[in-house]
């Protein structure tokens, strides 16, 4: 059944400003066309391959931004909100199947990875995102379209109406900020390396 | 506390320090920081911990980059009136298109804001607008559109034709003197039209300035994006780009006329140097060294809070640091015209107030012309005359005519300097190198030439006063010195009125080879000066002429080289005084070099072209041989130089035809490159060479079956060599015939045992997934050249398919290694550079391999190696859309082959990969 038109607009603008509510409701207008977008992502599995961009992704958020009649001015709002949603379905998707993989290990560093599996590591990052929520609501939403979406700082920037300045340092001290707490203990190893 | 600025100023620190090579970061953080200590402090941390975090979290789950196009190709905008044609180029802020004026019937650039971006009209754009020159980019109109996504603001310039400065040295190194000098003067022309209109560049780059064609075919420079920057916000926000960014800008100043004029230093110094000003040099080791020294010396242990990762001792902030002044250009480009450095420096100091306050000054230093004046000529001109209508002194015509029709040339061979010069350098040497030199010719040019006995008797002997006294416009110096039995010459030819070496040289004689000194400094001048007739046949004594044939025999038919040189060494003992051997020494050398890419051939080559230059300078051979080591040490236009002049002495000569036609290649020009093989070929269509280079320039751009059709031909013509059956199994498993090209590999192993063919033969079983039969045949390669990193890289990809991890890093190390000592020689070899970045992907290292991976891609577009290595390494990488972009005009054959690569197979089955492909095959031939 399709949403009233403005109804997501508004939901978002009642995130935005904090609304609890508004958040459980866009989850569940939002999360039918996410979980096929997810599906796209989960199809490339077989390959032992990340997940790529594809023209189809970026097709279906049109899509969805233009059938659920999204203001432009509320699209960074709703990439924010997205992301989250996308990487939650991620999150359950790795859950109920142990095997896929959807973070490349290859180029994580060392402290990062040390035994865990990527759905380990995922799994672990979500909690903290929900602990960095705490701490900076900003800060979260930066990692969300920075990590889960890929956007560009100066388009981070631009959804959210933040300088781009403070965007980079923003995401530049959360990585931080979860890295310390992902490699506890063993992030020490790395202080070998020279600038 | 950090006030806004400060922030601002580190992240944009930062994100520039990221795109430098790793261990060129601290010296950039140093020189952006221009000594203040807090900030320092503050940015190594911030770059150690980007370090540690490697490419953590950076990995996108999934991508939406290309969600935000203003227009689409085929879109019209403006009321129908502009045509959006294709993009040309992306921002971070705006998307330029090169689109059509229907009104204006003209081409049109359009620049457009991203959805977003409305602050792309700043007070100086509009003032722009108003700024008419040939040498700034003229911008039109600025319109507003209503789109789906909001109003979008764009902008409609002169649609300008050709390359960037930037993106032009890049390729080419650096300007001569008269290119600097005539795009310096356009540059400061446009500037200064601006300057004085009151308008401001705020980001004047090499970037922002367009190298194009007049309608004469001149070059026009045109500097673009007026005022474009943005305005500085009130947040404080910088705009700018770092390396042009003067030190002023760094403590949060307003962009004015001297930053400006700071910018337009850097460039200058681009220009000449074929550096910026604090940009590192990856040759010199030993700075590379101290500099890691002094990170790990620094870097202290990470403390317990994990907040302060470094500590920097005080004396290293006593010592001058970035705020010094750089070095001036001259110190990288040797006989640099004076000026430069004058001019260059005084654009770059760090005060403002000290700078050169107008472009203007700029442009009348740069225009100042050397003294060149006739002061006696007039008076003697009338006696002279007079003297010679009375046909009194026959001798005294020559001294007329060069009086009234000043001559092009008049080079004065100045007395020589140094130890012993007289017994050395005898009167009668120096009598017979002026008489040499005399007879040379140069179309309608006349050389006139002024002995060291003249030279002194009217009092000149400098290089001054022989400019000033005698107005000679080159001169001839020399020095002299003795070492044990052997005797040093050396020296240059000038050009007095750029004050520039035209050639310089180094020459070691014994007693027995002494007598080749007159005609190697004729042949000196010659050269230099691109003169006919000095040219001495190349001649060889009897005895020595049997080794050397036998030698050329072993070397042509591709059988041994050690042989070979061992022939070459016995013809040059048995005739110390003929080139010949020399330069054929120097061939093989360079041959074992490319092969082994082990610096030791190289330094022997060197030493070869040095004797061989002292016999005979201007000699085909020791043209092409010279040639060949520029191309090895990455000198790409002075190989060039001399194979033209190489071929400009002998038109009918194959080989020098063929090396033409090879750095045609290599400077990314294929027209060119192909017309010069042909020649080659029609040269004489019965030599396998031509075929054989051929058929590799098709190769390494992917065109597989022309490279197999020129490669079948040197089959035929020496099937005895197994060079041409290594070559034949390569191209065959590109097309894909994996039964021909084992053949192949196997015939050509039977001939001989080479790591090349045992790597393709390693290589064609993996690509048929015979992974477990392949490694034995890659270990064996590895083990009789380990210094090859093409087969680390085979066996570490083998290793990782096998699921050996461990290993395939180890492997993937080695290779590194390898390919970073071959750059460390060759800085320009894309090649190398390209493997660099797929090594770097496979071990981690994210930011250094698409670093590499761009600069391979940047220096050899064209090149389907490069092409190849760069959708791998982008893969890996996770960066699908990259990897296309790599594949924009390739050929069909091409992307069928990469269908063959196991890491591909997912990319392979993307369906814009698959659209590629149906393209090229309709597109193709």
């Amino acid at each position: 059944m399709p949403a009233d038109p403005g109804e997501i607009t508004l939901l978002l603008r009642r995130w935005r400003d904090g609304d609890r509510d508004a958040e459980s409701q866009l989850f569940q207008l939002l999360s039918p066309e996410l979980r096929k977008i997810a599906g796209y992502c989960f199809r490339r599995e077989r390959a032992n391959h990340t997940l790529q961009p594809t023209a189809i992704l970026n097709e279906a958020f049109l899509r969805l931004a233009t059938v659920r009649n999204i203001e432009w001015q509320d699209r960074g709002h709703f990439l924010a909100l997205a992301a989250r949603v996308m990487r939650r379905l991620l999150i359950d998707y790795a859950r109920s199947k142990p095997t896929v993989q959807f973070i490349p290990m290859e180029n994580l560093p060392e402290p990062i990875q040390r035994d865990r599996t990527p759905r380990e590591i995922q799994i672990a990052l979500s909690s903290l995102l929900d602990e960095l929520e705490g701490e900076s609501p900003q800060k979260r939403t930066i990692v969300d379209l920075k990590n889960v979406l890929g956007l560009t700082d100066e388009e981070v920037a631009e959804a959210l109406g933040l300088p781009l300045r403070t965007v980079q340092r923003e995401w530049h001290d959360a990585r931080v900020w979860l890295f310390k707490r992902m490699s506890a203990g063993g992030w020490k190893q790395a202080s070998s390396t020279t600038v | 506390m950090e006030t806004g600025i400060e922030h601002d100023r580190v992240m944009v620190i930062l994100q520039e320090a990221l795109q430098q090579q790793p261990e060129e970061r601290q010296l950039f953080v140093r020189a952006a920081c221009g000594g203040d200590h807090e900030l320092y402090r503050e940015l190594v941390n911030a770059l150690q911990w980007e370090e540690c975090m490697g490419n953590f979290l950076l990995e996108p789950l999934v991508e939406v980059t290309a969600l935000v196009r203003p227009f689409e190709p085929g879109e019209t905008v403006g009321d129908g009136r502009f045509e959006i044609l294709r993009e040309l180029g992306e921002g971070g802020m705006g998307v330029v298109y090169e689109g059509f004026d229907h009104r204006l019937q003209q081409r049109v650039a359009i620049k457009a804001a991203k959805p977003g971006f409305q602050r792309l009209l700043s007070p100086e754009l509009k003032s722009a607008l108003k700024v008419t020159h040939h040498n700034i980019c003229r911008v039109n109109e600025i319109h507003t559109v209503r789109t789906e996504w909001g109003e979008i603001d764009f902008l409609t310039m002169e649609f300008l034709e050709g390359e960037t400065l930037s993106v032009h040295l890049n390729a080419t190194g650096r300007l001569s003197h008269e290119e600097a000098l005539d795009t310096a003067c356009q540059i400061c022309a446009g500037l200064g039209e601006a300057h004085q209109s009151g308008i401001i560049h705020r980001d004047l780059k090499s970037g922002n300035v367009m190298l194009c064609r007049n309608e004469d075919g001149s070059r026009r420079a045109v500097i673009t994006d007026f005022g474009l920057a943005g305005p500085s916000s009130s947040s404080g926000e910088m705009a700018g780009t770092p390396a042009y960014m003067a030190p002023e800008l760094w403590r949060g100043e307003q962009p004015a006329k001297a930053s400006d004029i700071y910018a337009l230093g850097v460039i200058l110094y681009e220009m000449v140097a074929g550096r910026r000003p604090y940009q590192r040099d990856d040759d010199t080791k030993l700075e590379r060294q101290k500099t890691v020294t002094l990170a790990g010396g620094t870097a202290s242990e990470v403390a317990d809070d994990g907040e302060s990762l470094i500590h920097l001792s005080q004396h290293e902030w006593a010592q001058p640091g970035a705020a010094q002044p750089p070095l001036p250009p001259s110190t990288w480009t040797k006989g640099l015209d004076p000026r430069w450095d004058q001019v260059i420096m005084s654009c770059l100091e760090i005060e403002p107030a000290e700078r050169t306050h107008d472009v203007g000054e700029v442009l009348a230093e740069l225009r100042r012309k050397r003294i060149r004046k006739w002061p006696f000529v007039t008076a003697a001109v009338v006696i002279l005359v007079l003297a010679a209508a009375i046909g009194l002194i026959r001798p005294l015509r020559q001294w007329i005519r060069n009086m009234i029709w000043p001559p092009s040339v008049r080079l004065v061979v100045l007395p020589p300097s140094g130890d012993d010069s007289g017994a050395i350098l005898s009167g009668a040497a120096l009598q017979d190198v002026s008489r040499r030199i005399s007879n040379l010719q140069s179309g309608s040019r006349s050389v006139f030439v002024i002995s060291p006995a003249d030279a002194k008797e009217l009092g000149a002997e400098t290089l001054e006063q022989a400019r000033q006294k005698l107005q000679a416009t080159h001169a001839l110096e020399t020095s002299t010195a003795k070492q044990g039995d052997a005797i040093v010459v050396q020296g240059a030819v000038v050009d007095l009125e750029t004050q520039t070496h035209v050639r310089d040289f180094w020459f070691r004689y014994t007693p027995d080879t002494l007598g080749a000194l007159p005609g190697a400094l004729a042949g000196e001048v010659s050269s230099g000066l691109g003169l006919q007739g000095v040219s001495a046949a190349e001649t060889l004594s009897p005895t020595a002429t049997a080794p050397y044939d036998r030698g050329l025999y072993l070397f042509d038919k591709l059988q041994s080289n050690e042989e070979a040189i061992g022939q070459f060494q016995k013809a040059a003992h048995l005739d110390p005084r003929s080139a010949l051997p020399l330069t054929a020494l120097v061939e093989a050398e360079v041959d074992r070099f490319w092969e082994t890419k082990d610096a030791a051939p190289l330094a022997r080559a060197q030493q070869y072209l040095q004797t061989a230059e002292s016999l005979s300078p201007d000699s085909v051979s020791v043209h092409l041989a010279a040639g060949r080591v520029y191309e090895s040490t990455g000198k790409l236009e002075k190989a060039l130089e001399e194979y033209q002049r190489a071929r400009s002495l002998a038109p009918a000569n194959i080989r020098a035809t063929r090396r033409v036609a090879a750095v045609y290649d290599r400077l990314d020009m294929p027209d060119k490159a192909i017309a010069e093989y042909r020649r080659a070929i029609a040269l004489d269509p019965s030599f396998y060479q031509s075929y054989r280079f051929f058929g590799g320039f098709y190769f390494y751009r992917g065109n597989y079956a022309a490279a197999a059709e020129q490669w079948r031909k040197v089959v035929e013509l020496v099937p005895g060599s197994y060079r041409a059956w290594s070559d034949m199994g390569a191209v065959l498993q590109e097309l894909g015939d994996y039964p021909g090209a084992e053949q192949a590999l196997r015939k050509g192993l039977q001939l001989h045992e080479n790591p090349d063919l045992l790597q393709n033969m390693g290589a064609l079983l993996t690509e048929e997934g015979r992974d477990a039969e392949a490694v034995p045949y890659y270990e064996r390669a590895a083990a009789l050249e380990p210094g090859q990193y093409v087969i680390w890289y085979n066996l570490g990809d083998t290793n990782r398919h096998l699921g050996h991890s461990q290993a395939a890093h180890e492997d993937y190390q080695q290779g590194m290694n390898m390919a970073e000592a071959h750059l460390l020689q060759d800085p320009q070899n894309a090649f190398a550079r390209s493997y660099a970045g797929y090594f770097a992907a496979r071990l981690g290292q994210r930011f250094r391999a698409l670093d590499e991976t761009a600069q391979a891609l940047h220096a050899a577009p064209g090149d389907a190696t490069v092409r190849r290595h760069a959708v791998l390494t982008y893969e890996a990488l996770g960066l699908r859309q990259q990897a296309l972009d790599c594949l924009t005009n390739a050929t069909h054959e091409f992307l069928r082959s990469l269908e063959r690569e196991i890491d591909l197979a997912d990319f392979c089955r993307d369906p814009r990969f698959q659209q590629l492909v149906g393209k090229s095959a309709i597109g193709g031939k």
